[in-house]
């Protein structure tokens, strides 16, 4: 997972760009929500505002370079990818389904008695369901089987809150990483070879600490979430899959350039190093994560270890 | 009689290949070796699948050769010579020394019990009597010949010539064996061949296979045969109308009225309708089952129960054309209705698959050694998944399923890594493919 910034301006330019009339809509679905108490498919003149969002999919289709903002998969470019990408509501438009159920909550054995777990709630938050500071496009797997309608939270849901930033104090787990609204994900989530962990640890930071947790076990960027939760009790094998034939790449350049003699060569190789390493790459926060482990001297066999793992893992997926 | 074990050398998509099959005889038996084994819930079924071209049709066909016996000699196999390119001479050679055979000549073993209907008795018991059968496929150009391995001149040994000899008259219940080929189908035109007329182009017991071998073969319609027995004998025509009407799900219903062309008419929703006028589905099921009864009538020994005989059953693609709902229960139908008789099916349907436990399914899969096909046993089962789990599993071979010991151990490296305990990620990509016996406990 990594953040693709653009402020609330240059947002609103872009969707401008893609569709003069929809903020101006936006506004008056919003109105009717507002006036409604709720969030409603209809305005007061019967007129359909569920979906307006799927108007502007393709300004975010294009700000994440085509990739899932939760799992970071490429999906497919904006021309044909409407189908594969959801807009997803990071906070839920209709209602809040409880996530901390029973299950979860056996699942995370060390949790903090600090830390809240908020329940379910009749009510969404029906003021962001037009506000584009609320979208974010997602694979079907993170928004439609994973997110649901599901927003876990430290505090208490600020479900009447007028805009995003002031919902904030409610203290969501789901890190959001489109915008400016929350902090660059990759300040709070890194990889370790295909695996992703928490940048910070408990003791130094217990908040960010379990955001990373909560957002890596939600979307099952690893493994599986605990049992009694949406899905199978699998981890998703094309995630680490992804994530090792993008270290595997990375590696192999990285290797030869220390031994490359030929300046062309050379020059060819530290291009692709950077575009392995770029927000429009699969998987760019693992590589990114690879690459610090790579550049420094005290962690460099352990990179080397894991370039080594990844390779027999995916001559293994060859048979 | 039921089919116990083949062996396949050569034949088509097999190099080599072997099994061993559940039959209600041998389910009675103390040698198996697990608890699952020893008591199947539907000791008579077993379930070929595998992807188009692994070779499951030609595996059907290899087995009823091997049914038809001396029979078998007399009956030309359409192409089941494994033809592997160009023979070179250097191919034809190595070819050779890889299986010890000339690459024009397939070999088929088999061995079977026989029961108390194959070895003359009138009525139901628990004799039985082993009986090994071996013979070559021999091709010359674009012919196909069967020729019997026991002797250089195709002889049989005294003992097993003795044991097949019931096989060469057509009213003996003996070696009762039927097959159903991918494109079986039903003349419903009144002219359609009788039964009589039928025997006078092709034996009755090459009849019975025939389906497998001729594409759109036709089955004996359920009108040329089921009014005659109704009227000569009335007990053994409701045991066929009980028979058809347990292996039909509960939507439909099998009535004994003929309308005016003299076609049975079945109940759907309330409604009757001919035989003819039913979906895809019902005909080529109900098509098979039909054919299947008129065959067990046929030799029957009076005073015998239909359900007491025994016999094989050879089903290609046994869910075609099946509604979702029909291919659940399917398998376990004709199971509980047919007690006595040995399935070999085929099927393409993960919901056919999933009725089944792990002793009846054999999977038709490419050789590891990348040469043509293999039969295997998994170790997993998929007894009570969904379509969807089973599409996941190793049976459809969409992607490699690991077991709950090494998901779990996944896991706890994954929850670790987490926690930021140093050197997970290494451990993880090794754990992905490491075998979890091979591992050191206290990992
Ligand atoms: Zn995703």
């Amino acid at each position: 997972m990594i953040s693709y910034p653009i402020s609330h301006a240059q947002l609103r330019d872009a969707i401008r760009a893609r569709d003069a009339q929809w903020l101006a809509k936006a506004r008056r679905a919003t109105a009717a929500c507002v006036a409604a108490g709720k969030y409603v498919k209809e305005d007061a003149d019967g007129k359909t505002i569920d979906g307006l969002w799927g108007d502007i999919k393709e300004v975010f289709i294009r700000l994440q370079h085509g990739k899932c903002c939760y799992c970071e998969r490429l999906l497919e470019s904006p021309a044909f990818g409407r189908i594969e990408h959801d807009v997803e509501h990071y906070r839920p438009k209709s209602r809040l389904r409880n996530w901390f159920t029973p299950a979860v909550k056996a699942a995370f054995p060390d949790w903090p008695a600090a830390l809240g777990q908020s329940g379910a709630q009749a009510k969404g938050y029906h003021r962001f369901a037009f506000d584009p500071r609320n979208y974010a496009t997602s694979c079907k797997t993170c928004n439609s089987t994973l997110k649901s309608d599901y927003f876990p939270v430290a505090g208490t849901p600020k479900l009447a809150a007028a805009s995003p930033a002031g919902a904030k104090r409610e203290k969501p787990y789901l890190i959001f990483p489109v915008g400016d609204g929350d902090e660059p994900a990759e300040s709070l989530i890194q990889f370790e070879g295909v695996l992703a962990q928490p940048v910070h640890a408990a003791d130094t930071d217990l908040f960010r600490h379990w955001r990373a947790r909560v957002t890596i076990r939600f979307f099952r960027l690893n493994r599986t979430a605990p049992e009694g939760t949406a899905g199978t009790a699998e981890g998703r094998e094309n995630l680490y899959r992804g994530r090792a034939e993008a270290l595997s790449a990375l590696a192999d350049c990285l290797d030869a350039i220390e031994t490359s003699s030929n300046v062309a060569l050379l020059e060819a190789r530290q291009e692709k190093v950077e575009r392995l390493t770029a927000p429009a790459s699969p998987h760019t926060n693992c590589c990114r994560s690879f690459l610090r482990l790579w550049a420094e001297p005290a962690t460099r066999a352990q990179a080397v270890a894991l370039w080594l793992a990844a390779e027999t893992y995916l001559q293994s997926q060859q048979l | 009689m039921y089919l116990q074990e083949l062996h396949i050398q050569n034949l088509r998509v097999f190099a080599e290949a072997s099994a061993t099959f559940l039959s209600p005889e041998r389910a009675r038996g103390a040698e198996e070796r697990n608890a699952e084994e020893r008591k199947p819930e539907y000791p008579n079924l077993n379930l070929v699948l595998g992807n188009n071209g692994t070779g499951k049709s030609t595996l059907l066909k290899a087995i009823a050769l091997a049914c038809l016996g001396p029979l078998a000699e007399k009956f030309s196999p359409y192409l089941l010579v494994r033809r592997s390119g160009k023979p070179t001479p250097r191919k034809r050679a190595s070819a050779i020394v890889a299986t010890g055979l000339p690459e024009d000549r397939a070999v088929v073993r088999a061995r079977f019990q026989c029961t108390w209907q194959d070895v003359g008795e009138k009525k139901p018991s628990d004799t039985s009597a082993a009986l090994a059968w071996a013979f070559h496929i021999n091709r010359t150009g674009d012919e196909e010949s069967v020729e019997l391995l026991y002797a250089p001149k195709g002889e049989v040994p005294e003992a097993t010539r003795a044991l097949w000899a019931p096989i060469h008259q057509n009213s003996s219940p003996a070696f009762l064996t039927v097959g159903y080929g991918a494109t079986r189908r039903v003349d419903t035109d009144p002219n359609a061949p009788t039964p009589a007329q039928r025997l006078r182009t092709l034996p009755l017991r090459h009849q019975r296979i025939q389906s497998l071998f001729t594409e759109g073969y036709t089955l004996v319609p359920l009108g040329h045969w089921l009014p005659q027995l109704k009227a000569r004998n009335p007990g053994r025509f409701k045991q066929v109308f009980h028979r058809i009407n347990e292996v039909l799900p509960g939507d439909i219903r099998f009535t004994d009225r003929l309308d005016g062309t003299g076609e049975y008419l079945f109940e759907q929703q309330g409604a009757r309708v001919p035989f003819a006028a039913l979906s895809d589905g019902c005909r080529a099921y109900i098509g098979w089952v039909a054919d299947l009864l008129y065959h067990i009538c046929f030799g029957c020994p009076s005073g015998v129960k239909l359900v007491d005989n025994c016999g094989i059953v050879l089903v290609d693609e046994v869910d075609l054309h099946l509604h979702p709902d029909w291919q659940r229960t399917v398998l376990p139908r004709l199971a509980q209705a047919f007690p006595r008789l040995q399935f070999i099916a085929t099927t393409h349907s993960p919901i056919v698959v999933g009725t089944l436990q792990r002793g009846n399914l054999w999977v038709c899969e490419p050789a590891p050694d990348g040469n043509g096909s293999v039969l295997a046993q998994k170790e997993t089962g998929v007894h009570g998944l969904n379509a969807d789990q089973i599409l996941l599993t190793e049976y459809f071979g969409l992607k490699t399923s690991r077991a709950a010991p090494k998901e779990r151990q996944l896991d706890r490296i994954a929850a670790a890594a987490e926690r930021k305990v140093p050197g997970q990620g290494a451990a993880f990509l090794r754990s992905l493919v490491t075998p979890l016996e091979d591992e050191d406990p206290h990992d």
